[in-house]
């Protein structure tokens, strides 16, 4: 209650002075009421939102000359050349084991019948021999040369004699055998 | 009958009303965003032109204009960045406060300048908001923060202070 009697007292102490200095007039001022009022209706015809396409435009503007700039400064790596060169690789392949082809029995002579002459069983003894022995093997032309020789005698001699050709015969030249055992003349 | 504004079109404050707030409050708002800053008038033009551009208009344009002004006037004091204190830039400019009294009989304008100057700010902006602004001490507590009791006491204080500074009589004192 004191307080409250206080502040009254207070409010009505300060009262007077404070008309006194309601007296006062501010000093004059600077501003043009007619400027004021121009600028004051200027800015209320402007649009509310005007500074938005400027900001944007300045907005994108950045982003664009930021993403330039990180376009063109930016640390690429080193171009990578590729040359292609041709390289023989050997690959070692073990050679897949084949059964060995079997070898042909030479020294068996299989002979389908018994009409095989005796001149057949020889002549393959003597194809057997040449293969295990070698062509050293085969018997010399000497002997057909030397009968050949002789029927060219025979021949001078018939036509000397001026008889008939095949009057003179030479006998069958047989020729020698190297190896005697071949021809079973043990 | 006063027909609406069309649809999309900002309700604009009538030219009138504005004019007669220039003349009205224009030199007090000065001598309030005075309290702040050095270049108070274009702090002033700057709120009207806000003002103007508020949509809706504010219920209390007089306490908006007192409240922007303020804020624009500690944001422009604070760019100035002056090195010396701001009673002495006060000081220095108190004597252009107030017009000449035409009466010889009211105070003197000059040293009631300095003696508003001498005050602290919070007791300063009361001073102004409450005798040339006529705003409140609810309007002045919603301007500055605080409640209108505590504006009160700095209204008070600050008178008194004044006063001693003046020495102008008490007219309550007895006289002997």
């Amino acid at each position: 209650m004191s307080e409250r009697s206080d502040e009254m007292n207070q409010a009505a102490e300060v009262a007077p002075f404070a008309d006194a200095l309601r007296t006062l007039v501010p000093a004059g001022t600077a501003i043009s009421r007619d400027r004021l009022l121009f600028e004051a209706g200027r800015a209320a015809a402007a649009p509310r939102f005007g500074w938005l396409w400027p900001c944007g435009t300045l907005l994108f503007a950045a982003i664009s000359l930021a993403l330039a700039g990180w376009a063109v400064f930016e640390e690429r790596p080193a171009q990578t050349v590729v040359v292609e060169r041709e390289r023989v690789v050997e690959v070692r392949v073990p050679a897949p084991v084949e059964a060995p082809a079997p070898s042909p029995n030479l020294t068996e002579v299989k002979f389908e019948g018994a009409q095989a002459s005796r001149e057949t069983v020889q002549m393959y003894q003597v194809r057997r021999d040449m293969f295990r022995w070698g062509v050293a093997l085969l018997p010399p032309t000497k002997p057909m040369e030397k009968a050949r020789a002789v029927r060219d005698a025979t021949g001078d001699l018939e036509r000397w004699l001026e008889v008939p050709a095949g009057t003179l015969t030479a006998p069958y030249a047989k020729p020698s055998p190297l190896f005697p055992m071949m021809n079973g003349d043990d | 009958m006063k027909s609406p504004p069309p649809t999309g079109v900002t309700p604009m404050m009538d030219p009138e009303h504005l004019g007669f707030l220039i003349d009205r409050h224009s030199a007090a708002l000065v001598l309030f965003a005075r309290q702040w800053c050095a270049a108070p008038e274009d702090v002033v033009q700057e709120a009207f032109i806000k003002l103007v551009r508020q949509n809706p208009q504010p219920r209390q344009p007089v306490a908006w204009l007192y409240t922007t002004v303020r804020n624009g006037a500690i944001s422009q004091g604070r760019s100035e960045r002056r090195r010396q204190t701001y009673e002495n830039r006060a000081a220095e400019r108190a004597p252009a406060w107030f017009a000449p009294p035409d009466d010889a009989g009211t105070l003197d304008a000059e040293a009631a300048a300095l003696a508003l100057a001498e005050l602290p700010i919070e007791q300063r902006e009361v001073i102004v908001a409450h005798l040339w602004g006529d705003l409140t001490f609810e309007q002045i507590a919603a301007m500055s923060g605080g409640s209108a009791a505590t504006i009160w006491r700095r209204y008070t204080a600050g008178l008194n202070a004044m006063r001693e500074k003046l020495r102008a009589p008490c007219p309550n004192a007895p006289t002997k």
